[in-house]
């Protein structure tokens, strides 16, 4: 019984944690409209001008 | 291109992985083609005039103008933003301008103003931006203020403080899991932000909004003056500003004058020099006194200021060095 409880909580424990993640994470990774963009960029209303700060990476979890 | 095409972006703490055509937590920057692009590079949907005291800067060229711009998006998500309908949408859903980096110089320029400030949602995200405008500004003679979270890493950070002159830095709490629940964001890499800012000689004053039972306690009001004093020091101006229930926090009432009046007494008692109350009225909150004579050296109301007296950074009355960018 003491063991099922442990469980629970601990499930509990790693939902709230990985929620906490998702808020953190609001909107990132999240599909644009591209044709939208673009139409958008030939009206001046945006660009596509290149950032700085950042690599190239070969998936999602690489941190390195 | 690497072999999936993903990006990471280093531009502040979160380090979004972004796969083709997806969008950064930012809103600001996608992968395009491999690429890391921003959207809004020249694109402010916000431009305007406004005193330098609105910012808020105390201790920068009072009673002057700063022209003031801002693009769609921002890396924090603060339940109480004041500015949510420009910090919290697609910048493809935002009416922006076309203000190329010399445009905005030569506005500000034309406007008189001083300096340019990056504002109202948050220059992090429209970093190149903001930092092509501040070189360019830097050159004709006008200077740079960030109005910003301080969401960001180190080495950004640090090429920007370059061609920037002043910071006003929220710390909107002393107090990681206030960063986590009601910002989405950490605590760590803004007091490092605020440190570096200060390190490399920008005059920064940093703004505390006290929200009422979220981040009012005054134990931990004293921890942030306790960390302030000890890592950059007691001439750093603090505002304690009024929270009003906007965007997803509309059910807790405004802040009380009154506690901002404690926590201005708590924040002067434990040794920080200036110590300010912003979005409301209370008596002489608003000026500056010389932490040597006591005597007034700025008086303000508002936006309204009254007579400097300071003369060459100094206490016109005593001498005593006063802290900030006065000509």
């Amino acid at each position: 019984m003491a063991l099922v409880s442990l469980a629970t909580l601990g499930l509990i424990a790693l939902l709230v944690v990985s929620g906490a993640r998702k808020e953190n994470q609001a909107q990132a990774g999240v599909k644009v409209d591209i044709k939208r963009i673009e139409k958008l960029v030939l009206e001046g209303k945006l660009t596509l001008h290149p950032a700085e700060f950042f690599r190239k990476v070969n998936s999602p979890e690489d941190s390195e | 291109m690497s072999r999936q095409g993903y990006v990471k972006c280093e531009l502040c703490p979160r380090e979004c992985i972004l796969g083709l055509n997806e969008r950064g937590n930012c809103r600001a920057r996608i992968n395009y083609q491999g690429e890391l692009v921003t959207l809004v590079y020249g694109k402010p949907c916000s431009a305007h005039i406004d005193p330098i005291e609105k910012k808020p800067m105390f201790h920068f060229l009072p009673g002057s103008r700063a022209f003031s711009i801002a693009t769609a998006g921002c890396n924090l998500h603060c339940k109480f933003c004041q500015n949510w309908e420009i910090s919290q949408i697609n910048p493809e859903d935002t009416d922006n301008s076309d203000l190329a980096p010399q445009r905005v110089v030569d506005l500000a320029n034309q406007s008189g103003c001083r300096s340019i400030a990056y504002t109202y949602s948050e220059p992090i995200i429209f970093y190149e931006y903001t930092y092509d405008t501040s070189a360019l500004a830097k050159k004709a003679g006008i200077k740079n203020v960030l109005v910003t979270a301080g969401f960001i890493n180190e080495k950004p950070l640090r090429k920007l403080c370059e061609v920037s002159d002043g910071a006003n830095i929220d710390i909107k709490a002393f107090s990681e899991d206030y960063y986590r629940d009601i910002c989405g964001g950490r605590l760590e890499p803004v007091l490092k932000a605020c440190k570096i800012s200060a390190e490399m000689g920008m005059m920064v004053e940093m703004t505390n909004l006290i929200v009422p039972t979220l981040n009012d306690d005054p134990e931990m009001i004293k921890q942030l003056c306790g960390w302030i004093l000890q890592n950059m020091g007691p001439e750093y101006p603090l505002h304690f500003s009024r929270f009003f229930p906007l965007y997803q926090l509309r059910g807790l009432p405004p802040t009380p004058a009154e506690t901002l009046s404690q926590a201005r007494e708590l924040a002067l008692k434990e040794g920080l020099y200036y110590v300010y109350i912003g979005n409301v009225e209370v008596a002489g909150a608003e000026n500056t006194y010389c932490p040597g004579c006591k005597k007034t050296l700025i008086q303000r109301q508002g936006y309204w200021i009254g007579e400097v007296n300071i003369v060459d950074g100094k206490c016109k009355f005593c001498g005593f060095k006063i802290k900030g960018v006065w000509s």
